[in-house]
């Protein structure tokens, strides 16, 4: 864990790479993320914990998901500076392929 | 008054000792954030105005700003995961918040033992997520045709008057979905069972909806694994085995990680 580089060196696609390697580097879908941070986590006693790890994913509205997604992406084309990983920048810009296509929820 | 500290996560003081962290910039996107060293344990902080972040105005924003939530569910979370790529972490959940730094020293002190069982526990180990989805339109065909109770049922069904086949045709696509799901469970089951070998532990998790998701095929399986570095190439090849074997039948293995050990650094 503690040994791993911050940014993996240009390796050429293909047979060289590891499952585990080619995995890291794939994107992961906002879901996954969600899955992780909102409903779990560790907790320990604070004096605040905003608790919303009842909240069930389900009302969070997918159209204004996909919305909020695609404004992070357009954030980050126009300030490259905000950024600060290179696995996220990735994953930020596949999100919106990963929710859906947000042609669908045009009304 | 004071500022709120927002805590991130907690890693051994040795690895805080050799190695700084990054320059990354907090919850607000205003202030950096820092380390606070609470004996063995340094937890990794940033500052936030406690008017601009009282418990009220964060429920509230939780509840009615789906767009400020996504960017600080993001920026926990990236936070998190750039951390862990360089120390051993026990990550905290989203908006973990303190009054001031000595609630958080004293919460700290009070869990020391099992927080530093907690870095014995994940050093040297990582946690996957493995999310399995299934198409269940070509199960349902799959099932209705091989499943000697759905056969018989439909056999006795074709005797029947027309009037009376509606009704039982009905019932038989109850039947048809029940065995499907418990078809479903089972597979999923077989396939954690076997993945647990090469784990140190395995957790099942709740299942989310296609609302949720955005895709087509539905979520029939989410679990989460913690596993030894040196085995994770082979659990990943099973799961690649898995994929070969099953694809054509229906059946999608999504495999993410490594994550920080979100599900193994329980303090309870």
């Amino acid at each position: 864990m503690a040994s791993l580089p911050l940014f993996q060196p240009f390796i050429s696609e293909g047979e060289n790479m590891s499952l585990r390697e080619t995995i890291e580097n794939k994107d992961i879908a906002l879901i996954d993320i969600l899955d992780v941070i909102l409903d779990k986590g560790v907790a320990i006693k604070a004096d605040l914990v905003i608790s919303i790890a009842g909240v069930d994913l389900v009302y969070l509205d997918l159209r204004l998901l996909i919305a909020s997604v695609e404004s992070l992406v357009q954030a980050q084309q126009g300030n490259r500076k905000a950024v600060s990983s290179e696995q996220f920048d990735r994953q930020r810009e596949e999100l919106i392929d990963a929710t859906g296509q947000p042609n669908k929820w045009k009304n | 008054m004071d500022d709120l500290v927002y805590l991130y996560g907690l890693i051994p003081m040795k690895e805080a000792a050799e190695t700084s962290i990054p320059a990354v910039k907090g919850f607000d996107g205003k202030r950096d954030l820092y380390t606070i060293p609470i004996g063995n344990i340094t937890a990794i902080v940033c500052n936030l105005d406690s008017q601009e972040y009282s418990e009220e105005s964060i429920k509230e924003r939780i509840n009615n700003d789906m767009e400020w939530l996504q960017e600080k569910a993001f920026h926990h979370h990236e936070t998190v995961m750039k951390l862990s790529k360089i120390f051993t972490i026990i990550p905290l959940k989203f908006c973990t918040l303190y009054n001031n730094q000595g609630s958080l020293e004293t919460a700290v002190q009070t869990n020391e033992t099992k927080m530093l069982a907690a870095f014995d526990l994940i050093t040297g180990n990582e946690e996957w997520n493995l999310k399995i989805y299934s198409d269940d339109s070509l199960l349902k065909k799959q099932v209705s045709q091989n499943n000697p109770t759905i056969e018989a049922k439909r056999a006795e069904i074709s005797q029947l008057p027309k009037g009376k086949q509606f009704f039982e045709k009905k019932k038989l696509d109850k039947l048809v979905d029940s065995e499907l799901e418990e078809e479903k469970n089972k597979v999923s089951e077989k396939i954690h069972k076997h993945l647990k070998e090469f784990a140190l532990k395995g957790n099942v998790k709740k299942t989310w909806s296609n609302d949720v998701t955005g895709r087509k095929d539905n979520m029939t399986w989410n679990s989460v694994y913690l596993i030894s570095e040196t085995k994770v190439e082979e659990f990943l090849e099973q799961i690649q085995q898995f994929e070969k074997d099953m694809k054509e039948k229906g059946w999608q293995f999504e495999a993410t990680g490594p994550w920080p050990a979100y599900h193994f650094s329980s303090l309870s």
